[in-house]
């Protein structure tokens, strides 16, 4: 692994905006440069943020682990209730955030315990990033 | 503090920028209605300044085509630039919604 990041926000409406430019901020820092991957990072963080806001968590922590390979982040709620990706209809309103995050994962674990849950996901970089590419140092 | 913007393009057509999430998504679906409450006919959004979409705002979205389809009117997006777009297609919305001058995906 190249960087471990992790950070905690207050579980409100802003968390999805302000998580999701951590994940993008921190992951370009260690790759140097911007990269599809990490547009889709901020998507599927943008929505598994905005899933434990919405079932009532008072914080949201979101951990980001940076490979040559691949990315992962996980986000890990208080709120009770697991998620669901629902089949929902065109004109429903609702349902779509785990489609997004499904489409865009190579992989979605959803672990709970001790009244906190934690959905992961991962991204792959491919072709691999090479050593060249990475900044693993920058961690604070 | 807002992070997007609704107003009225010179054409009719109502210019949507800033970043459509969970913060925006319900005074985005309100500012629309409102604009729109003036003119009747076919809405048009034009999405050329809109930097970010996810599922929370293709919601709204959907809300506000709902309403506009109990009025009677259409309503259709254009200028949608490629990260919005994969979100509406990832979401099956592409087919749903009405997209004008929609670029082409790139291999994203």
């Amino acid at each position: 692994m190249c960087r471990h990041d992790t950070e905690s926000f207050s579980g409100d409406s802003a968390a999805p905006r302000l998580a999701r430019a951590y994940v993008t901020r921190t992951a370009t820092a260690v790759i140097g440069a911007p990269h599809a991957v990490i547009a889709n990072l901020g998507l599927v963080c943008s929505e598994l943020v905005t899933n434990a806001v919405q079932a009532g968590s008072p914080e949201v922590t979101v951990d980001l682990d940076v490979h040559h390979s691949r990315v992962e982040i996980a986000v890990t709620d208080a709120a009770p209730g697991m998620p669901q990706a629902l089949d929902v209809e065109p004109s429903e309103a609702h349902g779509r955030g785990l489609r997004v995050v499904a489409a865009l994962s190579q992989r979605l674990v959803v672990q709970a315990s001790e009244g906190r849950k934690t959905v992961s996901a991962q991204l792959v970089f491919d072709p691999p990033l090479t050593e060249a590419d990475f900044r693993c140092d920058t961690s604070a | 503090m807002a992070t997007f913007s609704v107003s009225a393009g010179s054409d009719g057509a109502l210019n949507v920028a800033g970043e459509l999430d969970l913060a925006a998504a319900d005074e985005f679906a309100t500012a629309v209605l409102e604009h729109a409450t003036g003119s009747s006919g076919p809405v048009v959004l034009d999405f050329a300044g809109v930097e970010f979409l996810d599922s929370t705002g293709v919601s709204a979205l959907v809300r506000i085509r709902n309403t506009f389809l109990d009025q009677g009117r259409t309503l259709s997006l254009r200028n949608v630039a490629e990260r919005p777009l994969r979100v509406l297609q990832i979401t099956a919305m592409d087919a749903v919604f009405e997209i004008e001058n929609a670029p082409q995906r790139d291999g994203v």
